[in-house]
């Protein structure tokens, strides 16, 4: 019996597929989509290589079909890691291609998403030294980074998340093509599915902190006493941020209380450590450029009439019978506070 | 009508016959379904229908231990020669067309996920012939296999560990926040996920010293409530409301996100390792239909059992889109929300009805003498 449903399964084997691992997503004149797809060849002496297929359609999926006219093998999308697109295209929207790439059940909800400041064909069509292949490259970028910097959690899953729980707007990592190399820029900033923004690496620090709590993140402070002046970087070894919202003649108004555990990792040479007052200095300085930076950038958010900290739905939580629509009106002006504890814990193991 | 010893068995096994039958396809994607009207305070309603579901039990446990255990001579014997035999091919019809339901949503979750090309006839009939083996060999191997499709896919709820990294339990409050009408109607499309109890009905003949196995039957129901509950949780933590509701299979995409060094994917594995569940169903609904349809015709088992299985096979081949499994979906949930809402209850009531009657008459000549 097990035979006979054997026979009948279509069978696909490994070996004869061409596992397509990144797809790029670039504007052409007229609408048009240019996708770019690669994948890894597996030359017999070990070594891989990655291939890449590019072609022009009016769909996200029939460019696969099109591709598929120039490859060896059939193209799959069971091992398809991270799919990007050019800021351009993003900027008008990106639905369409993540409701598909979720309906796919080939594809994982893990799959990483990015903004690419620049054409991805041209991202994806350059060689590497950290990794032969550009899409493994991305995906270790980005999650290494996800845990040990910047960046909050993305992938398929949290972006889809965002953009359809009420009072959430979506983000995604910002990369841009360097020589020889892929940097991580920051995150951008989607307006329901549109690319409207964006926040650089710096300003990615307060954001994580703000939307997931980060245990992860280094953040370079200006120092002043005096005439002395320098810059010391902080490890956060541990940030959180409780909401807090009171309302006053039907008007929300947010407190967000934000604490941060850090180490000093370095420091000018005129400070010492030893000494209280020089940690206050510290402490004083980080909380100051903290809560100026989030202050501006809650700002930018309520100009741009988005809402990535889901403030919308810290509301919805606490409140009966949540009006989403007069939500969204009240939000350009509503009153949003950031204020920052931080205490330093740590300072390295030399004094 | 006595069934001898040796095809009997024993009580605590209704935990699992009961515990098996009703965790079949509906926990792949009844969520959305259930958070269709009540939101995110469905939750609610997954408990309450579960409580009605114990309720219900106990009403069933009632008839049958007043009536004498078997469900068609109850029915003569309540509602008379006519209507008890109407009552008697409504039961045969609705655990055929439980099966329909429960076989076809299966195939189409296969095809849609693992297999877009591999044609319903083909599977279908590997699975009645599997059915077909079972069931053949006598109840005692039934209930055998509902054991081993309890037991062994017990080990996949860990795997709903893994969502709980993108978990929201925030999403959750405001706790009541709907009216009771919404409640009411997310209880009622709850209640087809919990349904398949009513096999108790045919085969509580076939349990040793039946009476005492009630406790079983409440323990089989509780624990499917507890894994309910618990994936309705995890479920509105992970999704968004409006995500959830795009979801048609909401516990396998949430599987999707199960990433480990060995298996890259375990939904495939979900989808793969839920076959064993669906065949303890399916095996039970038709060994259940086939059963009662040899004791109202008089006809030999494994005869009904092959006409019932080719009527299964032709009816999930025709059923060919998704729109029309939607349908028989929702049909079959309406029928099976009036069994259990008016049929269970009627049976109920006319008992009660006439076990006072009896305990009347008995006063009554008593008193005579």
């Amino acid at each position: 019996m097990i035979f006979l449903i054997n026979i009948s399964l279509p069978s696909e084997i490994i070996d004869e597929l061409q596992l397509i691992q990144a797809i790029g997503y670039d504007r052409e004149e007229g609408d048009q989509i240019r996708g770019t797809a690669t994948f890894p060849l597996f030359n017999p002496d070990g070594t891989v290589k990655a291939e890449k297929f590019t072609s022009v359609s009016n769909t996200s999926r029939y460019f696969l079909s099109k591709i598929n006219t120039q490859s060896p093998k059939p193209l799959t999308t069971g091992q398809l890691r991270i799919v990007l697109f050019e800021n351009k295209f993003a900027e008008k929207g990106v639905l369409e291609i993540v409701n598909t790439l979720y309906r796919d059940p080939n594809i994982g909800n893990t799959l990483h998403m990015a903004v690419v400041e620049g054409s991805t064909s041209k991202l994806l069509k350059q060689d590497y030294a950290a990794n032969p292949l550009a899409a493994i490259y991305m995906t270790e970028l980005i999650e290494q980074n996800i845990k040990t910097e910047n960046l909050p959690k993305t992938n398929l899953h949290v972006f889809l998340y965002n953009f359809y729980g009420k009072g959430m707007d979506p983000y995604l990592p910002l990369l841009k093509m360097g020589k020889n190399k892929i940097k991580l820029q920051g995150i951008a900033l989607f307006k329901e599915d549109q690319y409207v923004g964006k926040l650089n690496h710096n300003e990615s620090f307060v954001f994580k902190m703000l939307v997931d709590g980060s245990k992860a993140g280094r953040y370079e402070v200006k120092l002043k006493r005096g005439k002395e002046k320098g810059y010391g970087v902080i490890r956060n070894i541990s940030a959180k941020t409780k909401y807090h919202v009171e309302k006053t003649n039907g008007k929300p108004k947010f407190t967000l209380n934000a604490t941060i555990l850090g180490e000093i990792h370095e420091y000018p040479h005129w400070l010492n450590l030893e000494q209280k007052p020089s940690i206050d200095l510290v402490e004083s300085a980080f909380k100051k450029e903290i809560d100026m930076q989030a202050a501006a950038m809650v700002s930018k958010f309520q100009e741009l009439g988005i809402d990535p900290l889901g403030l919308g739905d810290q509301l919805r939580r606490r409140e009966r019978g949540w009006d989403f629509a007069k939500y969204r009106e009240q939000y350009k002006d509503m009153e949003i506070n950031v204020s920052t504890k931080v205490k330093i814990v740590q300072t390295g193991i030399i004094e | 009508m006595k069934i001898k010893e040796n095809f009997l068995v024993s009580p605590y096994l209704v935990f699992f016959l009961v515990h098996s039958i009703q965790v079949g396809v509906g926990v792949l994607g009844y969520q959305r379904v259930v958070a269709k009207f009540a939101g995110y305070d469905s939750w609610i309603s997954v408990l309450f229908a579960g409580m009605i579901i114990h309720i219900l039990i106990y009403m069933i446990y009632y008839v049958l231990n007043t009536g004498g255990g078997d469900i068609t001579s109850i029915h003569t014997k309540l509602f008379g020669k006519y209507i008890g035999t109407v009552f008697n091919l409504v039961l045969i019809l609705y655990f055929a067309v439980w099966t329909i339901t429960v076989l076809r949503t299966y195939i189409e979750v296969v095809q849609v996920w693992m297999f877009p090309t591999l044609e319903t006839w083909k599977i279908a009939s590997v699975f009645l012939l599997l059915t077909y083996y079972v069931v053949s060999a006598g109840f005692r191997t039934v209930t055998g296999v509902c054991f081993l499709g309890v037991v062994l896919p017990f080990g996949l709820i860990v795997l709903l560990v893994f969502p709980l990294q993108y978990s929201h339990f925030t999403n959750l409050l405001p706790v009541f926040d709907e009216s009771i009408k919404d409640y009411i109607i997310s209880t009622k499309s709850m209640m087809l996920s919990y349904l398949g109890f009513e096999s108790l009905l045919v085969f509580y003949p076939f349990v040793k010293n039946a009476k005492t196995s009630e406790k079983y039957a409440h323990f089989g129901n509780f624990l499917t409530v507890l894994i309910y509950l618990t994936i309705t949780i995890i479920t509105f933590s992970f999704f968004s409301e409006e995500q959830l509701a795009r979801n048609v299979w909401a516990t396998l995409s949430m599987v999707k996100v199960v990433q480990v060094s060995f298996v890259e994917r375990f939904d495939y594995f979900f989808v793969s390792f839920w076959c064993l569940v669906i065949l303890t169903n399916i095996a039970l609904s038709i060994w259940a239909s086939s059963r009662l349809a040899k004791v109202v015709f008089k006809v030999r088992h494994h005869q009904m059992l092959i006409l019932i299985s080719g009527v299964v096979l032709v009816v999930c081949v025709l059923l060919k889109t998704r729109f029309l499994i939607n349908l028989l979906n929702n049909y079959t949930n309406i029928l099976g929300f009036y069994m259990a809402a008016i049929y269970i209850p009627l049976l109920f009531i006319a008992s009660v009805i006439k076990n006072k009657k009896k305990k009347h008459d008995q006063m009554e000549n008593s008193s005579a003498q």
